[in-house]
């Protein structure tokens, strides 16, 4: 009987636990005093606390004035403050008059068109998207596993962070610090073409050239002709990002020198990066502060708080300007 | 000592401490004009104003950075928003419309368009969970801002009346551990608020300052200044989650 009872407070307690959890209001709160930066919201936060409330603050939408800017003024009834009495005179001046706001009527037409906006894709570092429950006021938070051309270009963008040291602070953006030797400069993404020979991530043909050799890595081979990667698949081949760790003897004539560090310079052609030995020009991940002048398509201009940037995958690019050029430089992305 | 014993009472009295909030100090002159304000804020069907901010930021030379922000801002309950800001890096927009918000760089000509829940307060608070964005001085537009305030400041005291730019405002200060924010809340006509003044307390007592102006009280705007049309040359992009 006992340990019935036990079960009974526990099953109890878990419900109680669990409403807590689902009140709306708790979802909400961020808040004038949340005790740090947020400036532009005029509040106080940089780290948003979610304050425990009082369950009998009536804030849900059903309740809401629906003309009201905000559904009305609330107050919490266990407060009672303005009923009690001091034994000082207020020093606050009476109040001549209400608020003297007075609604005026106003009739609207509703012009919205959602059907046919178009809104950006919602992602984070997994690719997830955001679903609205408008009927809940809540977010649900989907898990999104297809994938589009964009996102099956994600192999092999893993970034080697910079040796050198960031003088510069790194730009802060969700529990992370996006970092960059040199200052944000915006300028549109538009994909780079290499020439005739050169083909984009998710290019199909039928046929290779002739002068396409195999490359092995990893126990996958790919075809590699003129600095484009192509694995072969649906009685065709499709070109694909170039394979960490391939190693290729000569690379096109555009290719460039781009600084990696002081010491280290990689190859550059086609979005892929390459060290030069003595068995050719192998493929290596991208390091975090070399500088391109060009991207390829398949990159995803992303919003990060009030800046963008291009993302391939992992890699996300800053749009910067060096001695008058449009150039991108790789972040180096850290957790914060 | 019964003297003394009383002496003490008299002198804590206007301090209101609550059960729930024993190591508060409440001013009940101070609760009172903020829930005087938030009435008036709460009455109003539509709204329009100008904020003028001033974020201090460190400088590179140990010295203090001054930024300049003017932002003008829209409402028309319960679901439609705007707001248009303009410092020296910004150039942006907002345009909340009840179904989806659009946040457009002037600057970039780029923008991004989400859906958004069906109210203003849930789409800033949607906002802010999800992109960091922010908008300016939203405190005040939360419907229980007396009870956040009482929930999230240990000492909240009205001070009393002040001049400020030709407004006589009552003056009220509230602290916590991080922060102290002057409110400036107009004595005449309405009872709202006519300026901020946080102090970052643990950031080298750096300051953030806003003020209003130009209020326009329930204002006939109509639904296109919340709608977006993108210029034809402009980006939709692609926007990050903030969250890890």
């Amino acid at each position: 009987m006992k340990i019935q009872n036990i079960h009974t407070h526990i099953k109890i307690g878990l419900v109680v636990f669990l409403l807590a959890f689902l009140n709306p209001i708790d979802l909400q709160a961020q808040r004038f005093s949340r005790g740090g930066g947020g400036a532009s919201r005029g509040g106080a936060a940089t780290h948003r606390s979610t304050p425990s409330r009082s369950s009998n603050i009536s804030r849900s939408s059903a309740t809401r004035q629906k003309s009201s800017i905000n559904g009305g003024f609330n107050k919490s009834s266990s407060r009672n403050i303005s009923n009690k009495k001091t034994s000082t005179a207020s020093k606050l001046p009476s109040r001549t008059s209400n608020s003297g706001i007075k609604s005026k009527t106003t009739s609207r037409n509703n012009t919205s068109n959602i059907a046919n906006k178009k809104t950006s894709n919602i992602k984070n570092k997994s690719g997830n998207k955001i679903n609205i429950d408008n009927s809940k006021n809540n977010v649900n938070i989907n898990v999104n596993n297809s994938r589009n051309i964009h996102q099956n270009n994600s192999r092999n963008t893993h970034v080697n962070h910079s040796p050198r040291h960031y003088n510069r602070p790194p730009y802060r953006y969700g529990g992370r610090g996006y970092y960059c030797h040199r200052p944000y400069y915006y300028h549109p993404y538009r994909p780079f073409y290499w020439g005739p020979a050169w083909h984009p991530w998710g290019y199909f043909i039928t046929t290779l050239a002739a002068t396409a050799i195999i490359v092995s890595v990893e126990n996958q081979q790919y075809h590699y002709d003129n600095g484009v990667y192509y694995v072969a698949e649906n009685n065709g081949y499709t070109v694909v990002q170039a394979p960490v760790g391939a190693t290729v003897k000569t690379l096109p004539k555009e290719a460039e020198v781009v600084q990696v560090t002081e010491t280290t310079n990689n190859y550059y052609y086609g979005g892929a990066y390459y060290e030069k030995d003595a068995n050719g020009y192998t493929v290596v991940p991208a390091t975090a502060g070399t500088i391109v002048p060009n991207l390829p398509e398949g990159g995803e201009e992303i919003k990060i708080g009030d800046q963008t940037y291009v993302q391939f995958g992992d890699t996300y690019y800053q749009p910067v300007q060096v001695d008058g050029k449009d150039m991108y430089e790789i972040v180096d992305v850290k957790e914060e | 000592m019964k003297k003394y014993i009383t002496m003490c009472v008299l002198g804590i009295l206007p301090y209101v401490t609550l059960a729930q909030n024993e190591d508060k100090k409440i001013d009940l002159d101070a609760i009172l004009l903020f829930d005087q304000m938030g009435e008036a804020i709460g009455e109003l069907n539509s709204v329009s104003f100008h904020l003028s901010t001033i974020t201090e930021e460190p400088g590179t030379d140990k010295d203090i950075k001054k930024l300049y922000n003017e932002c003008d801002v829209k409402m028309v309950g319960p679901d439609k928003m705007s707001v248009k800001q303009h410092s020296m890096d910004t150039h942006s927009a907002y345009y909340y419309n009840g179904k989806v918000i659009t946040y457009y760089s002037f600057k970039e000509n780029n923008y991004v368009t989400v859906e958004a829940p069906s109210n203003i307060i849930d789409m800033i608070d949607f906002m802010h969970d999800n992109f960091s964005m922010d908008f300016p001085a939203a405190d005040f537009f939360y419907p229980t801002f007396t009870d956040d305030i009482i929930e999230n400041f240990n000492s909240i005291t009205y001070i009393g009346l002040e001049l400020l730019g030709g407004v006589e405002c009552n003056l009220a200060k509230i602290e916590n551990e991080n922060v102290s924010v002057k409110i400036w809340i107009s004595a005449e006509d309405h009872t709202l608020p006519k300026q901020f003044e946080i102090t970052y307390k643990k950031k080298d007592n750096l300051k953030f300052q806003a003020t209003f102006s130009d209020w326009q009280l329930n204002p006939e705007l109509n639904d296109d200044i919340f709608e977006f049309e993108p210029p034809t040359s402009a980006r939709l992009i692609s926007v990050l989650i903030a969250k890890s």
